[in-house]
């Protein structure tokens, strides 16, 4: 690590450089509620024409470095609220200040057009890269008021779930354990609740949503297949206001209080399903699912430079997966704790940000009485980021270092005592705008690991090219990366389906598991409301672990060292008019795996995961006061293993013993081919209509919907023992009332 | 008329459309690597042999077998002879039914036999077994050997099993005496493989185990409860009693190669000697000899 920390010393020492130029740096915060906004564009216009832009990080944080003496216009807008201009006249040495409220503008919102949007990201337009933010969320029909994340991510193509039950998803081929979804920089193990419509936190705490498919940064690491990274609202520092909301599906809660008005702001929420408890009456049927969760964020402006939040999520799933009502309950626990720390001192142009964040998830799966298996993994992260401005370009370093414990029980020989693995981490993210119309982004991850042996180096390249400079209509993106994974899940893929997942240190084949990420993207505005959107992509996966279970039960037996090959690409269309939203979405996804057998013998098969076609279309069309909001999926059918039969195995007969003439023997499996043939194809078409009831306290939103309007009978489970099949969400008729306190 | 271009999308239409409505699942394709279960043994000791055969079910539960539309047979592939098994239905512990086949055929050590399921579709589902020949048990000289700390020598004889390698799955030696309580023939059998120490040890081509003889002779008296130092008990004879299992009894979860099938098949061979010691063997361990 000697030569990363010279390194950070360098050009930690390299700062003070700067002092001679002028700097310029704030806050932006929106001046109803005191929030800080995310992604605000902050442009610097010197007099002599030189022009300079950023847009706001997570803290709503802006700075501007290596700032010549002279005369400026800065000017600071965001969507659907009033822009602020000002002129700054700034000399050498000068550290200025510059904080910034933005005044929401109601008839502007309406009449927003989509660039001033899609600017709005330093990261928009490169391939695999999403921001969503709670306008988005609201596009799709929930069977709750409250919109979630999880309804959203279902939308995008290449992201592939088990089912409504379960809570797992996949990216591009990749699995869930090889998706990392972090929440205010806390990692949460298990994202999504037991009904998979829901993710681990309401979507009215979230600020905004970047979700990487593939192909992310040096800043992002320790997965192989994507990222999703939440950031959360920082709570009204003005005054109380508050939210709940009742529906068949989920009870939700929230408060937001002003502790030190302006300065300190507390945010609480809380979610509990009540779907267990109405089912049998709504649905006529038992849904043996329950869950909830609990947020607090405390937010502080510490003085006009620092801030520091404390966060913390507590989330439990209880539920029978296999919909049998004599088995044990299946559960699963989320906690996660974090602080972060934000600082932009006043004599150079490095921002920073220190956190501390602890995660626990603690799992039992039952498949029968006597079939269980439980898993508990807990994580401690120390993070530095810093990220150093140089006009137009930028430079972003850190140093992290975690450590996992993990502790499982698989049954038969999948036992493991408590294991460890810690890991240390540098990276640099370089992002420089060679000309008007290219922008590269290189940038290196360096790790060392406890287990292995390992050190890994994983580089990144993205690169953007907007042909005509930033006006362009046309993005053409590509990435590249090579990612490392130095703990995994384990999963029964044999299942037809399978929620139970065991986070474990990889096993040492020969290296950590391994995935290069290509990704190339092209965005077209045809029209200002019209957006045509094409990536294609492929992903490598090597020294992947395939767990091999046994042919009785689903006693895992041994691990399979596997490689990984995904091809895919995406189409989507995009119309967003005054009244009208609407986006469809073409994806195509091949997923191989080869899994070494024995010594040589190598098996080549689709996973589980390896939905090959999918189609979404959503849409929202307002009318006056009503909202209806459409949803239809498609995916074809994924791979499962067919069963030839069932056989008897005795107990070996032993010399004189005849026991085994009369003995009922232990029933077997007899596999067919690995994954060969497919399930039935899953579609699903979802519709709410929401209506608004503004009062001078308080907005109260009604929605009326079904959930699988139509009916269809996805399957989500199949029992080989039983021959039962369990189904995916009937039709549900929705009915639900939010009210917003003002 | 549809342009060619339209109806191929029409077409591909469709076929979305009809696989998205289709809602079944086929989990079991009913397409076995096996078809039938095979468990059992040749005994070369039993009158009777039997082989329990249970079809591959498609469905979870056990259900009353139905007949078997099969000829179930065995062929001595060293000499070419086949023989018919007999069909029994026999009732489970759980009260259901299977197929437990019989044959009286006598079996042959050191043959190697294939035990064969001929379904009239032309599916076979055979397996083989090499039954473990006799082989010959040579008693060794009478000696007498110092054990631990015992302060007395104890009596030995080694008794060499001629052309094994591996100790044998069971040995039992008899003792035949004259009871004194009803002045007939009694005996006492003491199993030997049971105990580690007394397994013997490979030499050679053959395996040898050291027989006991003053602790056998010890548990002889004692069965008749007569004091240690008693030395009027007229010993008539010695025999040894070996079981040898076929190669496939050996390993923790016994298995044997079942061609399109599952199971397990394997032969049992038991053989004895029976021999004297000598006058003055008796003297020097304790007994007296049948002819004074």
């Amino acid at each position: 690590m000697r030569p990363l920390l010279a390194i950070l010393l360098l050009l930690l020492t390299a700062c003070p450089a700067v002092a001679q130029y002028a700097t310029l740096s704030g806050t932006v915060a929106d001046a109803e509620n005191g929030q800080v906004m995310q992604g605000v564009n902050v442009v610097l216009k010197a007099l002599d024409g030189d022009q300079r832009g950023m847009a706001t990080d997570a803290e709503g944080r802006y700075t501007f470095g290596r700032l010549l003496p002279g005369d400026y216009a800065l000017t600071i807008s965001f969507v659907g609220y009033l822009a602020q201009t000002d002129t700054l006249t700034l000399a050498f040495g000068d550290q200025r200040t510059y904080d910034a409220q933005l005044q929401p503008d109601q008839e502007l919102l309406d009449e927003v057009v989509v660039e001033e949007e899609r600017t709005s990201t330093s990261q928009e337009g490169f391939a695999g890269f999403e921001r969503i933010g709670l306008s988005e969320l609201k596009r799709v029909p929930m069977p709750s008021v409250s919109p979630d994340l999880a309804g959203y991510l279902l939308t995008m193509p290449g992201f592939v779930t088990t089912g409504d039950r379960g809570g797992q998803l996949f990216v591009r081929g990749g699995t869930p354990t090889q998706n990392l979804m972090m929440v205010d920089g806390m990692v949460l193990y298990q994202p999504f609740h037991i009904v998979g419509l829901y993710s681990a936190l309401p979507a009215d705490l979230i600020s905004n949503v970047d979700v990487y498919a593939g192909g992310f940064g040096a800043r992002y690491g320790g997965r192989l297949s994507s990222v999703i990274d939440v950031t959360t609202r920082s709570g009204n520092k003005k005054e109380v206001v508050g939210a709940v909301s009742l529906a068949p599906f989920l009870g939700t809660a929230r408060v937001e209080v002003p502790v030190v008005p302006g300065a300190l702001s507390l945010m609480l929420s809380a979610r509990e399903s009540l779907i267990e408890r109405i089912a049998p009456n709504l649905l006529g049927q038992e849904m043996p699912y329950r869950f909830g969760d609990q947020f607090a964020k405390l937010h502080a402006f510490l003085t006009p430079t620092t801030s520091a939040s404390l966060t913390a999520i507590r989330t439990y799933d209880r539920g029978r997966i296999n919909g049998q009502p004599n088995t044990p309950l299946s559960t699963w626990n989320n906690l996660a704790l974090g602080g972060r720390f934000n600082y932009i001192p006043d004599e150079s142009a490095v921002m920073m940000q220190f956190g501390l964040y602890y995660s626990n998830w603690s799992s039992r799966y039952a498949l029968s009485t006597t079939q269980q298996r439980r898993a508990e993994v807990s994580g401690v992260n120390l993070t530095m980021n810093f990220v150093y401005l140089m006009g137009e370009s930028q430079f972003d370093f850190g140093i992290l270092g975690r450590t996992n414990l993990f502790d499982y029980d698989l049954g038969g020989r999948g036992n493991n005592a408590a294991r460890s693995v810690t890991e240390g981490t540098f990276y640099a993210d370089g992002r420089f705008q060679l000309t008007p119309a290219i922008r590269i982004e290189p940038g290196v991850r360096l790790q060392t690991f406890t287990v292995d042996a390992g050190r890994t180096l994983g580089p990144r390249l993205r690169v953007l090219v907007r042909p005509t400079g930033p006006t362009s209509r046309q993005v053409f993106s590509l990435a590249w990366g090579l990612y490392h994974q130095a703990i995994v899940g384990l999963s029964n893929e044999a299942d037809v389906t399978d929620a139970f997942i065991a986070w474990a240190p990889s096993p040492a084949f020969q290296g950590l598991p391994t995935s290069m990420h290509l990704i190339g993207g092209w965005t077209w505005r045809v029209l200002p409301w019209l957006e045509w959107t094409l990536e294609g992509y492929r992903k490598t996966l090597d020294n992947i672990a395939f767990p091999r279970y046994s042919e009785t039960t689903n006693d895992p037996i041994s691990l399979d060292l596997t490689e990984g090959d995904i091809i895919g690409g995406d189409a989507s269309l995009e119309i967003t008019l005054l009244n009208w939203y609407a986006h469809a979405s073409y994806g195509y996804n091949a997923v191989e795996y080869t899994r070494t057998v024995g010594l040589s013998r190598r098996e080549v098969f689709n996973p589980a995961h390896d939905r090959r076609h999918q189609v979404n279309v959503l849409t929202q069309v307002t009318r006056g006061p009503y909202r209806l909001n459409v949803r239809w999926q498609y995916g074809s059918g994924q791979p499962f293993t067919q069963l030839g039969g069932y056989y008897e195995a005795y107990v070996a007969a032993q010399p004189q013993d005849r026991s085994f003439h009369t003995a009922t023997g232990r029933t077997r499996l007899d596999r067919g081919p690995l994954y060969a043939a497919r399930l039935p194809a899953y579609h699903r078409l979802d519709v709410s209509v929401q209506r608004d009831f503004d009062f001078d306290r308080s907005l109260v939103t009604v929605q009326v919907g079904a959930i699988n309007t139509y009916g269809r009978d996805n399957l989500f489970t199949y029992d080989l023992f039983t021959n039962e099949r369990i189904d995916q969400l009937p039709l549900i008729p929705t009915l639900g009332v939010n009210v917003e306190l003002k | 008329m549809l342009r060619p271009r339209l109806r191929w999308c029409a077409a591909a239409l469709l076929l979305v459309a009809m696989s998205a409505c289709d809602e079944s699942l086929t989990p079991i394709s009913g397409e076995v690597d096996g078809y039938y279960t095979i468990n059992g043994y040749l005994d070369v000791d039993a009158d009777t042999q039997f082989v329990r055969v249970t079809p591959v079910r498609f469905q979870f539960e056990r259900l009353p077998a139905e007949p078997l539309e099969a000829r179930v047979f065995t062929r001595n592939l060293s000499t070419g002879v086949e023989t018919t098994w007999q069909d029994s239905l026999i009732t489970l512990d759980d009260g259901t039914t299977d197929h437990l086949f019989h044959s009286t055929a006598l079996v042959t050590p050191g043959d190697t036999y294939e035990f064969v399921i001929e379904r009239p579709d032309g599916i076979v589902v055979r397996t083989q077994q090499d039954v473990p020949p006799i082989r010959p048990i040579l008693p060794a000289g009478f000696e007498q050997r110092q054990v631990g700390n015992n302060l007395d020598a104890q009596f030995f004889q080694d008794v060499a099993l001629r052309g094994l390698n591996v100790a044998p799955d069971d040995l039992t030696m008899r003792y035949r005496y004259i009871n004194p309580a009803t002045a007939q023939p009694d005996s006492l059998a003491i199993s030997y493989v049971r105990i580690a120490s007394d397994e013997g040890v490979p030499t050679g081509d053959s395996w040898t185990v050291p027989i006991q003889l003053s602790d056998d002779r010890f548990s002889v008296l004692n069965s008749l409860g007569v004091p240690a130092n008693d030395t009027t008990i007229v010993l008539l004879g010695l025999s040894i009693d070996v079981v040898v299992l076929s190669r496939n009894w050996r390993s923790n979860v016994p298995r044997s190669f079942v061609q399109n099938g599952y199971g397990f098949f394997g032969a049992r061979t038991r053989y004895q000697r029976t021999w004297q010691l000598t006058r003055e063997a008796l003297s020097q361990l304790g007994f007296e000899s049948a002819d004074g």
